[in-house]
């Protein structure tokens, strides 16, 4: 019982959150609604039974991911950045399929949620040391590939990193020959 | 007990709310952070199946996300980075040609 009223509670706090982080004026203040909301869904991770995941949402998301946000928030120019935005409006033609697709869509999810319960979960939680075994023996080639997703992202981090230090040196070499 | 179609409504909601900021803001911080929420609402989905068939199998499929919204946010990160120190702005409606000359100040 007090499993799904907290369940609840995360949801609401996560739906209230997330539409905050997308109608931020400032984006630092998007970045603290982001953290509020990634908190909040960890509780809900939790409450579905994954414990370990919640603490993984946490110390990768919340810890992780956030801070490198705030960092290049810090980085650049913040003022700049909240001012730097020119909101895009779509025609009407251009929405029509979208749209009509989309209220397909809903209109199927609300027949099948209609048609009956598929079941309920019943939020025991399940241990780290399953989570472990299924995935190191069903799933070994899955971590492999994961490892090959992550040095991708340090490779490709390192080289663009690369090339805006040299764009940063260039323009600095420009002032000093100027002065 | 929570019912599966509460837990998938509100992951639906969430990816739905990622997918309007995509849409609606221009600003490219503001795009990686509606990027990062919907791949969340798809975690949550899993573990909401997970749940359902107590098995683990679902939480492992989250474990599999997580490396992939890292290196996402990494290289998007340092994307707009680079965007900042060539074009001095991150407002992807006027970088959207990737071509020189169309770019408007």
């Amino acid at each position: 019982m007090i499993i799904s009223i907290l369940f609840y509670v995360a949801a609401a706090i996560a739906i209230i959150a997330t539409a905050a982080v997308i109608m931020a004026k400032h984006a630092i203040n998007a970045v603290l609604y982001l953290l509020v909301s990634l908190f909040s869904v960890a509780l809900m991770l939790y409450t579905l039974g994954g414990p370990f995941v919640a603490l993984l949402e946490i110390i990768v998301y919340a810890g992780a991911i956030i801070v490198l946000f705030l960092f290049v928030i810090m980085m650049l120019n913040i003022r700049r950045i909240d001012q730097d935005e020119s909101l895009r409006r779509p025609s009407s033609s251009q929405l029509v399929l979208p749209l009509g697709l989309a209220s397909l869509l809903l209109l199927d999810t609300a027949l099948c949620i209609y048609a009956g319960a598929i079941g309920s979960i019943p939020g025991t939680p399940i241990s780290v040391a399953d989570v472990g075994r299924v995935l190191y023996r069903k799933h070994y080639l899955g971590v492999e590939l994961a490892s090959l997703i992550l040095l991708i992202g340090l490779i490709g981090g390192m080289v663009l990193g690369a090339a805006g230090y040299r764009i940063s040196a260039q323009k600095e070499k420009k002032v000093n020959d100027s002065n | 007990m929570i019912p599966i179609e509460h837990a998938l409504i509100v992951a639906s909601v969430l990816f739905c709310l990622g997918a309007l900021g995509v849409i609606v803001r221009r600003n490219l911080i503001f795009v990686l952070m509606s990027i990062e929420i919907m791949l969340n609402a798809a975690g949550l989905a899993f573990v909401a199946g997970s749940g359902l068939h107590q098995q683990p199998d679902g939480q492992i499929f989250f474990l599999f996300i997580l490396p992939v919204a890292a290196a996402e946010v990494a290289i998007g990160l340092s994307l707009a980075v680079l965007l900042w120190l060539n074009y001095g702005t991150l407002d992807l409606s006027k970088i959207a040609a990737m071509r020189e000359d169309s770019f408007r100040q």
